[in-house]
């Protein structure tokens, strides 16, 4: 008569996730849930530029595309009643344990809400506030969350001191740089890229959600998208920028050891990509003279992709293919995205939609040469 | 496991029913979840009647009863047209909105060929709620 209420039955997924090697999550979302607890540690002027003067606008609306639904997993709100992402505890009991994930860098894509700010200095010190409250209340909490260094893309110096602040602090696994309104290939970032090959911290770029939604945030080539699905199928477009900007701009030939992770902007245009700048490399006029390698020679050495979201091909071996094309073997991480809508479970990735040659590779390996000892492992 | 069961012989295996309750136990369109012969099985209460399926999302495996339910959906439009048909009852799961009906599994313009499992349900005068499953391969009844 009383047939057992369950609350997740994770049983036969933590089975076979235990048969991979420890697993390395390279995309988990904390928020904060009111960002108004870290006006403390900001000044007066940076705290009024952040959190507003209490002066009501009416007519603007912030958000050119609302989500259709919601951008978080409608499992995953908090036993608080707090939004997906705001409870270190429940995220550790939700996701980290039952799908026994060693390490997860912790991506803050709350750091875009500096994209559209006009006052940088206000951006970088709201940052660095943001910064020491999630080491504090997440990695503080449990080493196996792991921090990065959220800076302003406008503010180099403001940038560069940041790193210094926390490049030291254990827990610390990378910097993330919220994709504004500035290319990442030009020399203005340098210092930026100087003090992370430096420090060994990989830059880590993830969409904000302020594309092609905000003032200053990258915008969709060709107009702008009036819909979400084609603003989310189009986000692959700020990654690609991304890469190509790099490479072109030369910073992985001034700074060798610098690591570049783009996560949740695809994986599959990568190789017809390079093949493109391969070719315009060659037949350059002079003006990329000053690349030492053709721009496919710094994938294996500079730069990351992470699994989430996989495109899901008719068949699968399609999606093999593309992934060999792209060195997956030493360019590919998992990701879960964890708690946003379109979470990947790692075992469907692992097992069903990876082929068995790559599983460990991306399950561990690969985020292990990316990130090191940063890993805590 | 249930007690109470009754058998009905039908298509091979004998139809199981498995009481989960009575009728005021089940807030409307919030699944409650349960396990019966070691399925993970969500049943629902809905302005269209009972219905019950299996807690597993066909596409990732999220526990789908934690999900949105609805009497109704979008339905294929004209770009920035919203069509909304009240004609199916669905469940729409907690990690990619896949959505599927819960009357027959199906996923909701065709997503997805996998269906959702799903169970049927009764209601007996006094109220109380059962899942019909059939029974393991082999068990007796
Ligand atoms: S797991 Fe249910 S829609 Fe993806």
């Amino acid at each position: 008569m009383n047939p057992t209420t369950i609350e997740r039955d994770q049983g036969a997924m933590t089975a076979e996730a235990e048969r991979l090697p420890a697993l390395i999550d390279c995309d988990v979302h904390p928020i904060v849930a009111d960002v108004s607890v870290l006006r403390p540690n900001m000044s007066a002027r940076a705290a009024r530029r952040a959190f507003g003067a209490d002066v009501p606008v009416y007519s603007r609306d912030p958000n050119r595309i609302p989500h259709p639904s919601s951008g978080l997993r409608l499992d995953a709100k908090t036993p608080s009643g707090g939004p997906p992402g705001s409870d270190p505890q429940f995220a550790l009991e939700q996701w980290i344990d039952p799908c026994a994930i060693a390490a997860a860098v912790l991506v803050p894509v709350q750091a875009g809400l500096v994209i559209p700010w006009g006052d940088e200095a206000a951006g970088s010190e709201f940052l660095a506030a943001f910064n020491t409250h999630l080491l504090e209340e997440w990695t503080g909490l449990d080493s196996r969350y792991r921090s990065v260094i959220s800076i302003s893309p406008y503010d180099a110096r403001g940038a560069v001191a940041e790193i210094e602040r926390l490049a030291g602090v254990e827990g610390i696994c990378g910097i993330f740089i919220p994709h504004g309104a500035v290319a990442l290939g030009r020399s203005q970032m340098f210092p930026i890229y100087e003090a992370a090959e430096h420090h060994g911290l990989p830059i880590i770029l993830h969409p904000t959600g302020a594309e092609a939604n905000f003032a200053e945030a990258p915008r969709i080539a060709g107009g702008s998208p009036d819909t979400y699905p084609e603003r989310h199928a189009m986000l692959a477009q700020p990654g690609q920028q991304i890469f190509t900007s790099m490479i072109f701009g030369g910073a992985f030939d001034r700074f060798p050891g610098l690591k570049l992770c783009l996560v949740e902007y695809g994986v599959t245009w990568a190789a017809p990509l390079l093949w493109r700048m391969d070719r315009a490399y060659e037949q350059g006029d002079g003006e990329l003279s000053g690349l030492r390698r053709k721009p496919t020679d710094y994938l294996a050495d500079n730069i990351r992709f992470t699994t989430q979201p996989l495109d899901e091909p008719p068949e699968r071996e399609m999606l093999w293919k593309m992934l060999d094309l792209m060195q997956a073997e030493r360019t590919l991480m998992f990701s879960s995205d964890y708690p946003h809508w379109d979470t990947d479970d790692p075992t469907t990735i692992l097992t069903s939609r990876l082929p068995e040659r790559l599983r460990a590779r991306v399950a561990h390996d690969n985020a292990v040469e990316c990130f090191g000892d940063r890993l805590g492992l | 496991m249930s007690a109470g069961a009754t058998s009905t012989a039908a298509r091979g295996r004998p139809l199981v029913r498995h009481y989960v309750g009575t009728v005021e136990e089940f807030e409307p369109d919030r699944f409650r979840t349960f396990e019966i012969e070691g399925r993970p099985v969500g049943v629902v209460r809905t302005a269209a009647g009972f219905f019950a399926c299996r807690n597993r999302c066909p596409h990732q495996g999220a526990d789908i009863c934690a999900g949105a339910v609805s009497v109704g959906t979008m339905v294929p439009s004209q770009p920035m047209q919203y069509v909304y048909s009240a004609d199916r009852c669905i469940v729409a799961c907690p990690w990619h909105r896949w959505e599927f009906d819960l009357r027959d599994g199906e996923g909701i313009q065709g997503i997805t060929k996998k269906r959702l499992v799903t169970y049927a349900v009764e209601v007996d005068e006094d109220g109380r709620v059962a899942v019909l499953m059939r029974g393991r391969k082999g068990a007796g009844s």
